[in-house]
């Protein structure tokens, strides 16, 4: 097969997207549908029914991007590698969304299987959360306290035992 | 583009009444200003971001063109719209619009990918998080997340323990696989939405088919989430709460079957309920997950009724004294912490045993500890009467050898022995193992006798005598399921079968490898066999038989005794008085790593696989790279023999790649550093720096090229125990830069000491008051000297000479009080050199409360309500007061606390010396919930 084949992605508005072969394969979703039905996936969009254009262009904007990158280690050795929030600049600068957009990038990326993006958006939420106090992550994402300041104290005192950690 | 024209200039006409409360469309807005520049209140109520979005109606009001214009055309227009407010109006707009931009995850995203989320947060981060909302509580509390971070911590669970925890629940009526039905259940009739949530967290390489079918997966619609936290009494209450986290189930069985898999060869029944992804792809996806989870839950039952089963016999075999068991064995169903709320199953609560853990961890890093001993302080008539060389123990059984010849078995539990003790050695025990399990059964000593025996051990009874297994002492022995290694002063090393073997078998020794074992007679050469002779060797391998504990070979390169020896695999480290280690094939006997490796003779030595650990008569304790041979941390901190040591470096899931990509960016810094020109060269003449082991800093590094880190590698939870001839014993722990440092340094002597008489037994301090109790909890901590202002008993009357003590058992007091050292006696390796017979003057702890404990009711039998003032004695003003570091004793007298041997496990250090004592340190210090839960810590690795 040649290097440059392009196929086309449908997104759920109805919008067709060209995409190198290459590319699209690093959503293992796709690569597996290629490697089932072959060629011709190639003459028809396939279509990508969870994700919608701008999504779409975002998520292949972030494969063109990382086309070259090593493939994905072993899974069991990623989920068993020390978990670290570090994200690389390009990445960073990537996921500077609105909250809306990241959380459709993450599900876009579950989706299509793309563990690399799934990881970096997760890490992204992550690191939203990280170092805020219950009071910050609230305004962060908009969410009402609904414990009662007795059930406040009561779980105060449950997490004693990790403070400081 | 000439109607969008004509449609902004006609929206631009003032005559066109625009609602000022018409915003945008709630969907996706091109705006990507980040939060932080909406610094202004929250203005909206929370109801109007729900009213926001129903108003689509709005559109009715907006001409019908603007409506099916695209995306970026209603941009442009709601641009200019806005551009022609005030800057007051915008902000407004900007406020309501807020929401928008801040929405919950736990609304948006599935709960395996918050999973995921929150598994890149530390367990303070999350303990944050829960505090949010209920449902943040809720999700940040699953029991299966703090699974997943108790792992990766690199710490171990005790699988089958907890197998058998939670199936002690499943007795009656709810099993797996209802639980399991309802899973499926759930997944058929819950409502598919579109972008399927597989498996984020745990996913593994799947077959295309798997892949598509996770994309099917259930998850719950934001509202069905809005469930309300439970009160945790309330177990029925909680279930429905958690109803929705019930689809994850199967995802995170993966995860389970992974646990397994990794447990090793040895499983073969659950091996079995794996099935490999080919074989799934091939099954209707419908049923992929249901299928080979159910499998797997089956193999599983079958195996747990055959434990169970075993565990039942075992336990109606086993000579014990049901009435001393102690009241925190209470049955678990009192216990709903240890129960996990977010499953219908009996499943373990993780988050409750991620925090036991964690506060059993601050015991060991803070000291906080509690010392017991074996005997029972109200039995000493169980001792040893001569000191102990060796003990090992192993879920509730500790098995004891000693100079007096015979070897114990001990409950931990009760500290009483289970049986009597186990006599046929003619020597001291200087070494053994034993395997509790029922298909093992045995226990395996050596002895100064050169013997080594067999004996059964739920019975006591002796199987089978390696008579003259060596021709001096045997010093150490290790078996696995293959076979039996022993070490002797006689320099060598002998390999002995446990199962019959044929010529042919796998472990059958391979014989006439050049540089390999010496083998006898006996054994076939299966090289210098012709092909022709090979095609009979069905009748051949009849004759040839092998029965077990056959002698198969031994390694003679050791220039002196070989001290210790431990089995991994195929491989065979040993370590000899000649200062070297040694690697060997199992198999063929070859030696092939050799390390010079301390300046003085070799006690002991563990290999797990990645790295060897040696303690030496040079005081020090080293850490090698059995790969390149090279020496990556020696830790310096004991003044004499280094005898017994365990190290367990708590590695991360993930094994060896790992451990080198570490060491390799270590090796690569050093390489940085020293183009830079900053690594000092040491000239021999000069002193070489202290450095500081595991440090990483390259001017420390000790080698360079190791495939290993500098500290040997692990998490920050390893732990090194050391014991010496110093009469300490040092616990080792790392820093947070991976650097070894003194944790502790526990003196044996003061163990033995504190594992003194009790003033008032242990049931009774559990019902003090609450003053009392705190009066007692001192008492009972590690610097509790029974004997202070006892000065009378320091000086107790010389014990009578060894040769009279060894069989008087009546005597047993003056036994314990007065260990013997009587040179003929003395340990034939290391008990010569500064082996003082100056025993005395040692106190003798027991006798005078030994009379008063007798008045006390027994240890199980709850004291009376109001218990009589004499019956409680609490001598406090002496007693509240700290201990002076070293006792006045040691001037009287040496005492014998020459440690021997020690083993750890999560929870305990215990060890044995040259006193008849055994005695322990328990880290749970008291703590009811850590003791429960520490059934489940797998032993450090």
């Amino acid at each position: 097969m040649s290097e440059s084949q392009t196929l086309k992605l449908m997104s759920n508005d109805n919008v067709e997207i060209p995409v190198d072969r290459d590319v699209a394969c690093r959503s293992i979703l796709i690569k597996n549908m290629m490697d089932d039905i072959g060629e011709q996936a190639m003459t028809e969009a396939i279509p990508i029914p969870n994700v919608n254009e701008a999504v779409l262009n975002k998520v292949i904007e972030w494969c063109v991007h990382h086309k070259g990158d090593p493939p994905a280690a072993n899974d069991d050795d990623a989920d068993s590698r020390k978990k670290t929030t570090d994200i690389d600049e390009w990445d960073q600068k990537f996921m500077q969304v609105d909250q809306e957009m990241l959380f459709e990038i993450i599900l876009a990326a579950n989706y299509l299987d793309i563990k690399a993006l799934l990881d970096v958006g997760c890490k992204t939420v992550a690191n939203m959360i990280k170092g805020k106090s219950p009071e910050e992550i609230r305004k962060t994402f908009n969410i009402q306290n609904d414990f009662t300041p007795e059930e406040e104290d009561q779980i105060r005192r449950e997490n004693e035992w990790a403070e400081d950690r | 583009m000439a109607s969008y024209q004509a449609l902004l200039s006609q929206l631009m006409t003032p005559n066109l009444k625009m609602d000022p409360s018409y915003k945008v469309d709630e969907g996706y807005s091109e705006d990507t200003r980040s939060q932080d520049d909406l610094e202004s209140p929250m203005s909206m109520e929370p109801g109007s971001y729900g009213a926001l979005a129903s108003q689509t109606s709005i559109g009715s009001v907006l001409p019908s063109d603007i409506m099916a214009l695209s995306e970026a055309d209603r941009s442009e227009v709601a641009y200019k719209i806005l551009r022609t407010l005030r800057v007051s109006s915008v902000a407004s707009i900007v406020d309501r619009l807020w929401p928008c931009f801040h929405k919950d995850p736990i609304q948006t995203l599935p709960p395996e990918i918050m999973s995921q989320i929150f598994s890149y947060l530390t367990p303070s981060m999350l303990l944050e998080a829960s505090r949010v909302s209920k449902i943040w509580r809720e999700r940040v509390l699953d029991s299966r997340l703090w699974k997943y971070k108790f792992r990766t911590e690199g710490w171990g669970l005790d699988v089958d323990e907890i197998e058998r925890f939670e199936n002690n629940y499943n007795v009656n009526g709810s099993g797996s696989r209802s639980r399991l039905s309802r899973v499926a259940q759930g997944k058929q009739r819950g409502p598919v939405r579109g972008n399927g949530g597989k498996p984020a967290m745990f996913s593994s390489g799947r077959s295309p088919q798997g892949a598509r079918q996770r994309h099917k997966t259930y998850w719950p619609r934001p509202d069905e989430s809005r469930t309300r936290i439970k009160r945790e009494e309330d177990g029925e209450e909680r279930r429905r709460a958690f109803e929705y986290s019930r689809n994850m189930l199967v995802n995170f069985q993966e995860e389970e079957d992974r646990d397994l898999q990794a447990q090793g060869d040895d499983r073969d029944m659950r091996d079995a309920g794996n099935l490999s992804p080919v074989s799934d792809a091939q099954s209707p996806p419908e049923f992929f997950e249901a299928r080979r989870v159910s499998e797997f839950l089956q193999a599983r039952e079958a195996q747990f009724r055959d434990e169970r089963l075993a565990l039942n016999k075992a336990q109606s075999e086993t000579p014990q004294d049901s009435s001393d068991t102690k009241p925190e064995r209470a049955p678990s169903a009192e216990q709903p912490l240890m129960l996990s709320p977010s499953s219908d199953h009996p499943r373990l609560n993780y988050h409750h045993v991620f925090k036991q853990k964690q506060k059993l961890e601050d015991n060991w890093n803070n000291g906080q500890y509690r010392c017991f001993q074996l005997p029972h302080r109200n039995h000493p008539e169980d001792a040893h009467t001569e000191c102990v060389y060796t003990i090992q123990y192993s879920g509730k059984y500790l098995v004891s050898g000693s100079r007096d010849r015979t070897l114990r078995i001990w409950d931990l539990d009760t500290e009483r022995l289970v049986a009597e003790p186990l006599h046929g050695h003619t020597g001291s025990v200087l070494c053994l193992q034993f395997d509790h399990s029922k298909e093992e059964d045995i226990v395996i000593s050596g002895s100064s006798d050169t013997h080594v025996i067999l004996w059964r051990f739920s019975t006591g009874k002796l199987i089978k005598q390696l008579t003259n297994a060596h021709r001096e002492s045997v010093l150490n022995l290790k078996f696995d399921k293959r076979f039996l290694v022993t070490c002797s002063k006689d320099k060598t090393i002998k390999i002995w079968n446990r199962h019959e073997l044929r010529p042919g078998d796998r472990d059958y020794p391979v014989k006439g490898i050049s540089g390999g074992g010496e083998c006898p007679a006996y054994i076939i050469d299966m090289h210098s066999i012709g092909s022709s002779l090979r095609n009979e060797q069905l009748n051949f391998s009849e004759m040839m038989l092998l029965e077990p504990y056959t002698h198969l070979m031994t390694l003679d390169l050791h220039g002196a005794a070989v001290n210790a020896i431990q089995i991994y695999k195929d491989e065979l480290v040993s370590a000899s008085g000649d200062r070297n280690l040694r690697v060997w094939n199992i198999h063929t006997g070859e030696c092939g790593t050799k390390i010079e490796a301390h300046k003085k003779g070799i006690a002991c030595v563990q290999y797990d696989g990645k790295r060897i650990v040696s303690g030496s008569s040079d005081n020090n304790i080293c850490i090698w790279d059995p790969i390149t041979k090279t020496e990556v941390a020696r830790l310096e901190g004991h003044s004499r023999l280094v005898r017994t040591i365990q190290a367990a470096f708590a590695d991360f899931p993930g094994g060896r790649d790992r451990l080198e990509a570490e060491a390799d960016e270590v090796n690569r810094q050093w390489k940085a550093a020293s183009i830079a020109g900053l690594i000092p060269v040491h000239t021999s003449a000069g002193r070489q720096p202290r450095i500081v082991p595991g440090s990483r800093r390259p001017r420390d590094l000790r080698s360079v090229g190791a495939k290993i880190p500098p500290s040997g590698g692990g998490s920050k939870w390893g732990r090194i125990v050391s014991g010496s001839y110093d009469e300490t014993i040092i616990i080792w722990k790392k820093t947070d830069d991976d650097e070894w440092v003194i944790g502790h340094r526990l003196r044996q002597e003061e163990a033995l000491r504190a594992a003194g008489p009790p003033l008032i037994p242990r049931s009774d301090i559990q019902n003090q008051t609450a003053a009392n109790t705190r009066i007692n909890q001192d008492l009972t901590q590690h610097n509790y000297d029974p004997n202070q202002g006892n000065s009378q008993q320091a000086n107790q009357p010389q014990a009578p000479s060894p040769q009279l003590q060894t069989h008087t058992a009546q005597v047993m007091n003056q036994g314990i009080q007065a260990p013997v050292q009587a040179p003929n006696h003395a340990h034939p390796l290391f008990g010569n050199g500064g082996y003082h017979a100056t025993t005395n003057g040692w106190p003798n702890p027991l006798a005078p409360p030994f009379t008063q404990q007798r008045q006390q009711p027994q240890q199980n039998v709850p004291p009376p309500p109001q218990p009589q003032p004499q019956q409680q004695p609490l001598p406090q003003p002496h007693q509240a007061l700290p201990r002076p570091p070293h006792p006045a004793v040691a001037s009287v007298g040496q005492p014998n606390a020459r440690v021997f041997k020690l083993q750890f496990d999560a929870r305990r250090i215990i060890c044995c010396s040259q006193d008849p004592k055994i005695v322990g340190w328990d880290f749970a210090n008291g703590d009811e919930q850590i003791v429960e839960c520490s059934r489940f810590f797998a032993a450090p690795q």
